[in-house]
């Protein structure tokens, strides 16, 4: 299976108040065709980062410092955000995570999916406003043609984020980026851009990288789950591995914390402390000021992702912890 | 639209009729009058009778389009007006255009240049535009570009087309002062949008990306601004039109101000108010249009 | 007449003067502020003293001392500028140095007064129909648009030939100006109190019960002082220029009063030949109003809580 995208010890380095962090360090990942890949971790993790930064879209105070990001066999990390433009189109979609703010409010929906036809593909007016209605059928928004002449703020925020997938659809990428697909949705609602995802991943062979924080949507779609934690990854593992044992005390504290229905409000087990700041991140392994494991060395060493069992761990004590 | 109308004039009508003094006095221009005169007004006006009688009268004169006839020139007010209307719209025409092309472009290179030489100019420059007086602004480009370099036309309306070139400019300074502040501002508040991300994720050129995404948002702020600007417009034309004496609405003010010709003050005044509104419909319109969002309430 | 102000009110903490603390520190850092603080403390005082800047010039010191020849018989009306006149005489042979300089009273009065009396009224209308919304704001809110509905300047213009020229006093033209400009004020004031009471921390200081005077004073207050104070100092900038513009078409102040924009009024028909009777109190006018302008841009920046850091 050839991966569509690959990310290879990615750093990306950001101006902030003067100082230069690294939201994301040493991050690599690949994602095959047709492979749902999961990146999960808390707000401040860097996963949305790492998404921009594959796409080239980093704000203006931010660059990739050192590592590639390989689309379709080729490095890109290196390219002018000109060229990186015109590779974007038609190997790499994203959709945002407020489909609100993510949607120009001044063109009508139909506008925005066929302006990419317009452009890329040099297609009539018509034709592309005819292409838009289909694509919008085939995301499930129903009476596609009076939709598609409607404008972002007359529609449900379901339908918006529907239109946003359609959006990054609409060139046959070979990669769909979902950063938060369903937060801002109500729960009903995320089931079915769930279900939307899923059939694209099957029907269309459609990779997809999805970004959340949220692990019921995880369990639901993903083949694979990679964690992240301040920066960096620190477990990368099989979903089912994963959910049925995640071996990083991060992980682990992480399931323990979601609440079961048959636990006594007094027995819930948060996560202990909260994730730094970017600019203050702890010295050698970022987890062990809350990890209840932490030895010395946790505190001067940053452990690397090593095989243990048939996962990747950062963690120097991964072989004698079990969840 | 309408309640605003007669809540308006209503309020011009108290300015004259209900303050303390003599109406008779502040219609005729504080001067001496033969008492027939004297005697004409107070009938034409019923100021002996009470103020709702005044009222009524004065808006039924209105709405028939009667505005009187001038105690200095003897001529009907409303003549006047038609005389000197369609050279003022030419002027203020020219002026809006001006300071659109221009402000909007000044305002988008500041923009994309941000922090740059260029936006600092147009920074600077723009905020000492709006310090300077109208009338200065008028007076030192007459000078300097009419008189010493002798390359535009300084007064009346003798050389065609030029001669509303320079008045023009100095009308629209400053507006196009504003217009480029606003735009600016606009434009770099635009550019942080989440929907300008979206339109770089689908591989967008980028002068797509700002000139159809970014900037058509941008300049939404600008059409507020428009309504407030017909403002400026109509008191800067009273200076300009009076420096470079140009015989449009703002002159005939400008003359009736000197000549103590209040009638004509007051009855250019309520063309104003019904004018205003005509524009601030016009804007809202076209507002309307440009944003989608305010279609469906 | 004045840049459109958004209130910015934000989800700001009252800490006892933080925002105020967190201001200052930015506005010491600003060039712009203290480029409009100098020249505004100059106009003020040349306002309050102008004798003090005065008695510098060799020529006489009484503005009103005026003679159309000199002691030897030659014309003394319109002479450029020289070492015995610093800015020249005017069209009567008037040390022109000493009219601009007493000139700056004038502007300086009308502009603080007339903000003040639009203010006044701002606050009052503005507040209670930003405070208690419902009908009391459904009225003022009307009867704001009325009078936006009639343009400004001619609205003024209306009002002060109306009122007459038997000596159009200062006090009057602040008057008809302050009254003119009270619907911006009150318009801010509204939108900025708005802003406040829709936060939840009144919400809950009016469920624990607290009366309506220490709302205002404890919350509302302190958090909408902010873009008001931006408000009246660009207001004060802009009613100088409008005074002067007033003046310059005759309708504002009245000789014998001095007034920058009516010294060029009186200069109209000899500003090609004798450039510097423009000159000089343009350029006077100009750099008041800019000073105004400036301090307002400058303040507006540092309240903004999204530019701190």
């Amino acid at each position: 299976m050839n991966p569509v995208l690959e990310l290879n010890e990615l750093t990306v380095e950001l101006s902030h108040a003067g100082q230069i962090v690294r939201p994301v360090e040493d991050v690599s990942m690949t994602i095959e065709e047709g492979k749902v890949v999961a990146l999960i971790g808390e707000s401040g993790s860097g996963k949305t980062m790492t998404a921009l930064a594959a796409m080239g879209l980093l704000p203006e105070s931010a660059h990739v410092a050192s590592g590639a990001v390989i689309v379709d066999g080729t490095d890109v990390a290196g390219l002018s955000n000109k060229e990186r433009r015109r590779l974007r189109a038609g190997t790499m979609g994203m959709v945002f995570q407020d489909p609100l703010s993510a949607l120009n409010p001044v063109y009508s929906v139909g506008w925005q999916i066929a302006e990419q036809f317009r452009v890329h593909e040099n297609m009539s007016r018509s034709e592309a406003n005819e292409r838009a209605v289909g694509l919008l059928r085939s995301v499930g928004i129903p009476d596609p043609e009076r939709r598609s002449g409607e404008y972002p703020h007359q529609l449900s925020g379901g339908m918006r984020q529907r239109v946003m997938i359609a959006i990054a659809i609409a060139l046959h990428p070979k990669v769909l980026i979902a950063d938060e697909p369903t937060t801002a949705l109500d729960v009903t609602v995320q089931a079915q851009i769930l279900e939307l995802l899923d059939e694209l991943r099957h029907k269309q062979g459609m990779a997809i990288w999805l970004i959340t924080h949220d692990l019921g949507v995880v369990a639901s779609l993903a083949d694979e789950v990679i964690l992240m934690y301040a920066g960096r990854a620190v477990e990368s593992a099989s979903a089912d591995r994963y959910f049925s044992k995640p071996r990083h005390p991060y992980g682990q504290a992480l399931r323990a914390s979601v609440p079961r229905l048959s636990q006594e409000i007094d027995d819930l087990h948060p996560v202990a402390g909260t994730p730094p700041p970017v600019t203050a991140f702890p010295s050698g392994c970022r987890f062990h000021p809350r990890c209840p494991y932490a030895i010395d060395r946790c505190r001067t060493e940053v452990p690397l992702l090593r095989s243990v069992d048939d996962v990747l761990v950062a963690c120097h004590r991964a072989e004698e912890i079990h969840g | 639209m309408i309640p605003v109308f007669f809540g308006a004039s209503l309020l011009v009508f108290l300015m004259v009729f209900a303050l303390p003094g003599d109406p008779v006095r502040a219609i005729g221009g504080q001067r001496a009058l033969p008492e027939a005169t004297v005697q004409a007004i107070k009938a034409r006006y019923r100021l002996d009778e009470p103020l709702v009688v005044q009222y009524v009268a004065y808006m039924s004169d209105l709405l028939r389009g009667d505005l009187g006839e001038s105690f200095v020139s003897r001529r009907p007010v409303r003549d006047m007006f038609t005389e000197t209307f369609p050279n003022t719209a030419r002027l203020a025409l020219f002026a809006v255009t001006i300071e659109l092309i221009i402000g909007i472009s000044a305002g988008i290179l500041a923009a994309l240049r941000r922090r740059g030489f260029l936006d600092m100019l147009v920074l600077v420059s723009t905020t000492i535009a709006i310090a300077i007086p109208i009338f200065v602004i008028g007076f030192t480009l007459q000078l300097l570009i009419g008189v010493e370099w002798g390359i535009l036309p300084v007064a009346g309306l003798g050389d065609g087309f030029q001669s509303y070139i320079l008045p023009a400019l100095v009308l629209a300074s400053v507006s196009l002062a504003y217009v480029a502040r606003l735009t600016r501002t606009g434009l770099v508040e635009s550019m942080n949008e989440d929907y300008v991300r979206t339109a770089e994720a689908k591989g967008l050129p980028r002068h797509r990306v700002v000139g159809q995404h970014a900037l058509r948002n941008s300049v939404l702020p600008v059409m507020t601004f428009l309504v407030i600007d017909f403002g400026f417009l109509l008191a800067g034309a009273i200076v300009v039109e009076g420096i470079f004496n140009i015989n449009g609405v703002g002159n005939a003010v400008f003359r009736a101000i000197s000549q103590r010709d209040n009638l004509v003050i007051i009855s250019f005044t309520l063309i104003a108010v019904v004018v205003f509104m005509i524009v601030s419909l016009i804007v809202d319109l076209a507002h309307t249009w440009l944003d989608p969002r305010l279609r469906h309430d | 007449m004045t840049e459109p102000v958004a209130a910015e009110t934000g989800t700001q903490e009252v800490g006892r003067g933080s925002l105020s603390a967190d201001a200052w520190r930015a506005l010491r850092r600003s060039p712009r502020f203290w480029l409009a603080a100098v020249i505004m403390a100059l106009a003020m005082l040349m306002a309050i003293w102008p004798q003090l800047f005065v008695s510098i010039s060799p020529a006489t010191h009484d503005p009103f001392d005026c003679s159309l020849r000199a002691d030897d018989g030659s014309f003394q009306d319109r002479l450029p500028p020289s070492a015995d006149h610093w800015f020249g005489t005017d069209v009567q042979g008037c040390d022109y140095y000493a009219r601009v300089m007493y000139g700056a009273r004038a502007s300086i009065v009308v502009g603080v007064g007339a903000t003040l009396v639009a203010l006044l009224i701002g606050l009052a209308l503005g507040g209670i129909g930003g405070y208690y919304r419902g009908w009391p704001d459904a009225v003022i809110s009307r009867v704001t648009d009325l009078f936006f509905a009639v343009p400004y300047v001619v609205g003024a213009i209306l009002l002060l030939t109306v009122i007459g020229d038997e000596g159009r006093s200062t006090l009057q033209v602040l008057l008809v100006i302050g009254v003119l400009s009270w619907p911006l004020a009150s318009r801010i004031v509204r939108s900025s109190v708005l802003g406040v009471t829709q936060q939840e921390y009144v919400e809950a200081a009016r469920a624990v019960g607290a009366s309506d005077a220490r709302i205002v004073t404890r919350h509302v207050l302190p958090n909408s002082f902010a873009p008001v104070f931006v408000f009246s100092m660009i207001s004060i900038g802009a009613i100088i220029g409008v005074e002067a513009t007033l003046s310059f078409l005759g309708v504002g102040l009245q000789l014998p009063a001095i007034s920058w924009g009516l010294m060029i009024n009186t200069a109209q028909s000899y500003v090609f030949d004798s450039p510097h009777l423009l000159l000089f109190p343009g350029l006077f006018v100009t750099l008041t109003v800019l000073a105004f302008l400036l301090l307002g841009d400058a303040l507006r920046d540092a309240f903004d809580p999204r530019l701190q850091r």
